[in-house]
C-alpha cells in the first residue's frame, strides 16, 4: 500500500513538473464581471483594460497567457491551489492579502465611491448619513472590509458574488447604497446608473489601510521570476506611454499609478 | 501535523455565533418550504390524478415548469427578475418580495411542491385497489374515502421517497446564498472568502451531514407511526 502511494505521488509530482515546465503558458485569472476592466461581451469574447494590459504584459515577458473566469472571492484559493498562475483583476494591494500572495508594482489606482440615488445626503465622511441604510458590496473586496470595519452600526450589509447583482438591486431598491471602486461607478452611472437617477455620493474614500495604494497582479508566494518579469513589463508599460494609450480608451481620466 | 485540528477549533471559537445564526436560517428555510411544499402538494397531487383536464392539466404544467427548471434559474428569476417590473415593485406584495428571505422560501415551496405531487400521485396510484373498494362497499363517499383512507396510505407507502426529498431540499436551500441569505452556505462562504481557505466549507458540509443523518431519523419515526403494519 505505502509503495502504491508513493508510486502515486511520484507520478503526480512527474505530471505537476511536467506541466511547470510547459509553463510559458501562463494561467491568469480574472472575475469577468467588472466592466470595463474585464468582462465578457455579447459574443462571449473576454474584453476589457485590464484584458489588454494583461495581453501586453505577455507579449513583453515572451509567454503565452490563458484567462481563466471565476468568481472575485475564489481567485486567490485558486492561485494557492495552483489552478492559477497570476490573478489580474482589480485586486487591491493590501497587507492583509499581502500575507498569502506576493504582488506586482502598481497597475492602477483604485479610489472608491459610493452609488445612490441622487440627493440621497450619503457622505462617506460622515457616518450618521448611513443610518438605516442597506448597503451592497462585492464578496471579497476591500469594500467589504471597510464597510464591515466602519459602518457596521449603521447599516445593514448585502454581500454579492458579483457586483452586477448588486446594480440590479440597487435598481429595485433592494439595497439603497452600493460601494465599490469609483472606476466601476463611473462605468455603471454611463451606462445605465444615471437614466434612473442615481449618481455618485459623497467624495472617494481614501483609506490606505484597507484600500492600499491601487491594485496590481497577484502571483504565488516564492515565485519570483514571475514576479520580476511582471514587474519589469508593467514599469515598461508605463514608462512608454502603452499604458495611457489603453487608459484613454475606457477612462477620460488617468488611472495610472503616479509616476 | 495536528494543526488542522487547532484551524477547526479556531475556526469555531471565533465564528460559532456566525453559524449558528446561519445554521437556523437553513433550518428554518427546510423545515417552512417543507410544510408550505407539502400542504400545496396535496391539492396538485389530487389535480394531477383528476380525470376532469380542467384540473389535471394545469397540474401537469406547474410540474413540468418547477421540475423541468433548475432551482437555480427560479431563484434568480423570481429574485432578480421579477423586481424589473414596475408593477411587481408598485405591487401590494413587494414589501414582502423586497427581502431575499421571503423569495427564497417561496421559491424553494412551489419547488418542492411540484416534487412532492409527483411522489404523492405515484402513492395514490399505488394504494391497492381492494382498499378503495372497501371503502366504497362501507358507503364512503369519494372525498371520505380520499381523506380516510387513499391520502393516509399514500403519505405512508411513499414516506421513504417524500424523506428523499426533504432530504434533497435540505440541500436545495444552500442555493439561497447566491442573493444574498446568510444561510449556513452564505456565511460559510464569506468566512472562506476572508480567510482565502476551505476549512469554513469543510465545517458546513459536515453540519449538513450532521442535519441529513437527523431528517432522515426524524421519518424514520413517521414510518413507524404512519406504517405500523409493516414493522419488522
Amino acid at each position: 500500500m505505502r509503495k502504491l502511494m508513493m508510486g502515486i505521488v511520484v507520478a503526480a509530482a512527474a505530471l505537476v513538473g511536467s506541466q511547470a515546465n510547459a509553463a510559458s503558458i501562463i494561467r491568469i485569472g480574472t472575475e469577468a464581471a467588472y466592466a470595463p476592466f474585464e468582462y465578457k461581451d455579447d459574443t462571449g469574447e473576454l474584453k476589457g483594460m485590464e484584458i489588454e494590459l494583461a495581453k501586453v504584459y505577455c507579449e513583453r515577458i515572451k509567454a503565452k497567457c490563458e484567462f481563466v473566469n471565476m468568481d472575485f472571492d475564489s481567485l486567490i484559493p485558486a492561485l494557492k491551489a495552483g489552478k492559477i498562475d497570476a490573478i489580474i483583476s482589480q485586486m487591491s494591494i493590501t497587507a492583509e492579502r499581502a500575507k498569502t500572495v506576493d504582488f506586482t508594482h502598481l497597475v492602477t489606482i483604485a479610489p472608491t465611491q459610493f452609488v445612490a440615488k441622487a440627493g440621497s445626503g450619503i457622505d462617506g465622511a460622515k457616518p450618521e448619513t448611513f443610518k438605516g441604510k442597506t448597503i451592497g458590496v462585492q464578496s471579497g473586496t476591500t469594500h467589504e472590509t471597510y464597510v464591515n470595519q466602519k459602518l457596521k452600526d449603521q447599516v445593514t450589509v448585502k454581500v454579492y458574488q458579483g457586483l452586477d447583482d448588486a446594480w440590479l438591486d440597487l435598481e429595485a431598491g433592494r439595497v439603497d447604497i452600493v460601494f465599490a471602486d469609483a472606476t466601476i461607478d463611473y462605468d455603471w452611472l454611463d451606462k445605465t446608473g444615471k437614466a434612473k437617477g442615481f449618481e455618485l455620493a459623497g467624495e472617494q474614500i481614501n483609506d490606505a489601510e484597507i484600500f492600499g495604494e491601487g491594485t496590481g497582479m497577484a502571483v504565488r508566494k516564492g515565485e519570483a521570476k514571475l514576479l520580476g518579469e511582471l514587474n519589469k513589463a508593467i514599469d515598461e508599460t508605463n514608462k512608454d506611454g502603452t499604458f495611457k494609450q489603453i487608459n484613454d480608451k475606457y477612462f477620460p481620466f488617468n488611472i495610472g499609478p503616479k509616476a | 501535523m495536528f494543526s488542522w485540528i487547532t484551524d477547526y477549533s479556531d475556526l469555531v471559537t471565533d465564528n460559532w455565533q456566525g453559524y449558528a445564526d446561519g445554521l437556523w436560517i437553513t433550518v428554518q428555510l427546510m423545515v417552512i418550504s417543507t410544510v408550505a411544499g407539502f400542504l400545496l402538494a396535496i391539492p396538485l397531487s389530487l389535480a394531477r390524478v383528476s380525470s376532469n383536464p380542467l384540473f389535471a392539466w394545469p397540474a401537469f404544467a406547474y410540474s413540468a415548469a418547477f421540475r423541468g427548471t433548475p432551482l437555480l434559474v427560479q431563484i434568480f428569476l423570481f429574485y432578480y427578475g421579477l423586481p424589473q417590473f414596475d408593477a411587481v415593485r408598485n405591487s401590494i406584495f413587494w414589501p414582502f418580495l423586497r427581502d431575499a428571505v421571503p423569495c427564497a422560501l417561496v421559491v424553494l415551496s412551489f419547488n418542492l411542491a411540484a416534487y412532492f405531487a409527483e411522489v404523492l400521485r405515484g402513492g395514490i396510484m399505488a394504494v391497492p385497489e381492494g382498499e378503495k373498494e372497501a371503502a366504497r362497499s362501507l358507503g364512503m363517499t369519494p372525498a371520505l374515502t380520499y381523506r380516510r383512507i387513499i391520502m393516509p396510505r399514500a403519505i405512508g407507502i411513499m414516506l421513504p421517497s417524500l424523506s428523499n426529498e426533504v432530504v434533497q431540499q435540505l440541500k436545495g436551500t444552500a442555493l439561497v446564498s447566491t442573493i444574498t441569505v446568510l444561510d449556513m452556505t452564505g456565511v460559510a462562504r464569506r468566512l472562506a472568502a476572508k480567510s482565502y481557505t476551505s476549512e469554513p466549507l469543510i465545517l458546513a458540509g459536515i453540519l449538513y451531514i450532521i442535519l441529513t443523518y437527523l431528517v432522515s431519523r426524524l421519518f424514520k419515526v413517521f414510518e413507524r407511526h404512519l406504517n405500523a403494519y409493516q414493522i419488522r
